[in-house]
Formats: C-alpha cells, structure tokens, sequence
C-alpha cells in the first residue's frame, strides 16, 4: 500500500512552554479510514494542524513522500484539508457559494472549472438549494454539511475531520456520517465519538497527554475496555454489540 | 441564536432595480452624490427635483417609504447638532438673501440659515440615497463593488469579514449575558460594570482565538493574502439603457432646470 502520511519524531510545544506532542510517529496509508481518539487536551486537534503545516513542530512529516516544509507547504495543502471542529470558523464568507468555492479559486482554477466544483461538492452534501444563503443563517448541521463541502470542492487526497460530529442532533449526525461513508480518499477523524470511530475506521490512533498511547485495529483498541477507561474513554455501544 | 444578517433584511429582491448591475447602480449613485454635494445655495430649487428623482427611485425599487422615513429620522437629529455647530458657531452671520422659488415664493433669509436648510436637505437626500442602493443591492456585490474605485482589497475584506462575524459576536455577548443573568441577583452598579468589563475582556480573548482559527481556515485552503473570487457577471444591454437614462436626467436637471 502507498504511503500517503509519514510522521516521525513530532514534537509541538506552545508559547507558554506547555509541551502538547511529545515523538509522534505513525503513517498512515492511500485510501484507510483513520481514527485519532483521546481525551480531552490530548493533542488531536494539534496533531491535525500540524500535518498540514498550520502548526510547525520538529520533526518529520511526510506527506505523498514530500517533506512538510516552506517549499512545499502550498503544493501539501492542495492535497490535505481539513474540516474544523466549528463551522463558524471554517466558514468565512458572506455566502455559501464564496465559501465553497474559496479554495478553488486559491488553487487558480478557471471560472467554469470553479462552478463545477462548487455544485458538484454541494450536490455531495445535499446542499445545493443553500448556495446563495448567509452562513449565519444556517443551522449547525447545515454549516457542518457546507464546512465538509468547502473541502471538498478542492478535491483534496486526504480529509480531515475535527471533531465531525460534535453538538449535532442524531439526525444531522447521521447524515454527516453517511456523507463522510461515502468519500473516497484517505480519510483522517478526530472524535470523542467512539461510534463513528468504530463505524467508519479501519485502524484507530489512541493519543493521551500528547503521546501515543497505541496504534492498532479498530478492533484491538475500542474493545479494550481497560486501555480506554485508563485513558479517560469507554467502550463504543458499537463495538459491545459487535462483540 | 439572534437573528442576524440585518442587512441582508434590508434587500427586496423583487423589483427590476434590484436586477440591475451592481457597479452600475453604484456608479449611478455616486453621480448623483456629487451632484447633490456641489450644488450651491443660488441652486437651491434644483434640489426640490433632485428629491423627486430619488423619490422616483425609491418606487421603482419597491423600498419601503416608512423603512427609509424611519431610517432618515433616526439620523436627522445627529445630523441637525453637527449642523448647527457648522453653520451657526464656526461662521460669522451672513448677509440677507432675497430667494426666489420657481418665481412663484418669494422670501428673505439670512445665508447662515440657507445654508443650514441647503446642507439639510442635500444631507437627507444623500442618506437616503445610500439607503436605497443598501436596499436594492446584495451587499456583498456592493462591497465588491468598492473595489472598482480602488478601496484597497484588505479594507473589502475586512468589511465582509466583519459583516460575517459581527452576528457570531453579538451571538456570544447574548450568550455570555444570559450566563451572567442565570447566575446575578441584582448588586451595586459598580459590581455590574465590573461584569460587564470582565465580559468585554473575555469576548476580546475569544475573537482573537476565534480570528486566528479562522486564519487557519483560510490559510489551510491557500489563502496569500488575497482574496480571490467570482468576478460580476457581464453587464446587460438594459444595465447600460439605465445608466444612460440616469445619467441623463441628472444632467438634464443639472444644466437645463
């Protein structure tokens, strides 16, 4: 299989001094479903920004075999997006269309190339009759729904997904969660929510106090009941019934 | 969650005004601005028709009279203070003129006063003018249209940012005050503006965490420091029947009344 992330030595310390990843290493492959769970101020979300060059650490982050570095950052971010935790932040714009189709036109597309993109990737989130509205009018699972949408009009290698289903109601999770299902790519989510970890990973990263604690199967990690609790987690109702 | 896009609110986009090109309509507005600003008092009766017209306007773009009359008084009174100060403080009194309207009122005014009424009156009428293009023009095709007189980028920007976020503060504030109530039983004043100071301070630190993951945001889908978007559609042949039309009234009314 193709390596598509590599990460090795990763240190990451804020200003205050408050080492928050502490020799990060892991790959993960072309086309695998990743989940990164933890508890809360385990380092996700730092972990997240640090693999497409928000954050800069030390150590190493490979991504398609090219070195995350001032070089080629720009060339690293036309492939790895990431969907923010709050939609407020990932959507800046005075509409859903100049929103979608942001990236786009960062990637210096043309204009008809640009529209496609746009109504293709609202077509995706079932959102197209949305185009023209103001984001502050929306509601929270719509705002998920177009934040995913942002992403994916750039037609990114890999996604990111901070948190994808938090403050959501079951209806709206659901379908952020069959619409993150049916993606293809290399898929990477941060979540408290073991169900969805369990339902759309195939292998899980378990970070604590900006270390990681183990890297397995979906399976070796979301079954131990110990290893979660130890780690401030529990066991997905999923993967009990799976059991 | 308040309701938010107040100026979105403003928009009635049904009538043909509404259609009309963005920069067009802008442009329009613009002229007709400078020629209310230099419009000088031995021109006054042009003033009258420079009210009609806009009054014209207004119809055509469907806008609510009650809407604008509310708006102009809500202004006028601000308005009226700095006037005063202007016209009666700073300058010395003026001579008597003799003012002949449409050689049918004849009156005597000191040029102090005409001049009050003059700036008035091509203050209200300018107001109400940008009313009526807020009105008639999605605002986000207004801001971009700032661009065509050359406002730096970073200031459209930073206006539609701002335009996009203000409703997320206030969203904050109502949220921060409802905490404050649930748990406030009343106190000293001074107690109160201690909290309401310690929420100012607490929304700063939030909108700046809350800027820079924005920041994050748009520099993860390369943003350079530009922003780059979808250009205005290509003008009509109707566009440019309304600016000739437009600009031709205003002229007529300029050189010819």
């Amino acid at each position: 299989m193709k390596k598509v992330i590599e990460v090795q030595n990763l240190y990451y310390s804020y200003a205050n001094g408050k080492f928050k990843l502490n020799d990060i290493n892991f790959e993960i492959y072309e086309n695998e479903t990743i989940g990164i769970i933890g508890p809360n101020g385990a380092g996700k979300t730092t972990l997240i920004l640090n693999l497409n060059g928000i954050l800069k650490g030390n150590g190493l982050i490979k991504i398609f075999d090219m070195e995350l570095n001032k070089t080629n950052i720009k060339k690293i971010r036309k492939q790895i997006q990431i969907v923010f935790q709050n939609p407020d932040d990932q959507l800046f714009s005075p509409t859903v269309f100049e929103d979608v189709s942001f990236g786009p036109f960062n990637l210096g597309l043309t204009k008809d190339d640009v529209l496609k993109r746009v109504e293709d990737a609202l077509e995706r989130v079932g959102m197209t009759e949305y185009k023209y509205y103001f984001p502050d009018h929306l509601s929270f699972g719509e705002k998920k729904k177009i934040s995913i949408a942002t992403i994916l009009s750039m037609k990114p290698e890999v996604m990111i997904f901070d948190e994808p289903t938090i403050g959501l109601d079951p209806y709206s999770r659901k379908n952020i969660v069959n619409i993150i299902s049916t993606l293809k790519g290399t898929k990477i989510i941060a979540s408290h929510d073991l169900d969805i970890i369990y339902n759309l990973c195939d292998r899980v990263i378990l970070l604590n106090k900006g270390k990681i604690i183990k890297i397995g199967l979906k399976d070796e990690i979301l079954k131990d009941k110990n290893l979660l609790e130890e780690n401030s987690l529990e066991v997905p109702l999923t993967a009990i019934i799976n059991f | 969650m308040i309701y938010s896009g107040l100026i979105d609110n403003l928009n009635n986009k049904e009538s043909w005004i509404n259609r009309i090109h963005p920069l067009i309509k802008f442009l329009c507005i613009i002229i007709f601005l400078i020629l209310i600003l230099t419009t000088n008092y031995l021109e006054f009766q042009k003033i009258f028709f420079y009210f009609i017209f806009t009054f014209f306007l207004i119809v055509l773009g469907r806008v609510s009279i009650i809407k604008i009359l509310k708006k102009v008084l809500e202004i006028t009174p601000f308005l009226i203070l700095i006037l005063i100060s202007i016209s009666f403080l700073f300058f010395k009194k003026g001579s008597i003129l003799e003012i002949n309207i449409f050689r049918i009122f004849f009156f005597k005014i000191q040029s102090n006063y005409l001049n009050f009424i003059l700036i008035l009156c091509k203050s209200i009428n300018s107001i109400i003018l940008l009313i009526f293009l807020i009105e008639t023009t999605d605002f986000y095709l207004l801001i971009k249209s700032l661009d065509f007189i050359l406002v730096p980028k970073i200031i459209t920007s930073t206006i539609l940012l701002v335009y996009r976020y203000i409703f997320v503060l206030v969203d904050e504030i109502k949220r921060m005050e409802l905490a404050r109530n649930s748990r406030y039983f009343g106190g000293f004043i001074i107690n109160q503006i201690k909290i309401y100071a310690n929420i100012i301070s607490v929304l700063l630190i939030r909108s700046i965490n809350r800027s820079e993951r924005i920041y994050f945001a748009m520099i993860s889908r390369g943003y350079d420091g530009e922003m780059k978007n979808l250009n205005f559609n290509n003008f009509n042949k109707f566009d440019f029947l309304f600016l000739i039309l437009f600009s031709s009234i205003l002229l007529f009314i300029k050189f010819l009344l």
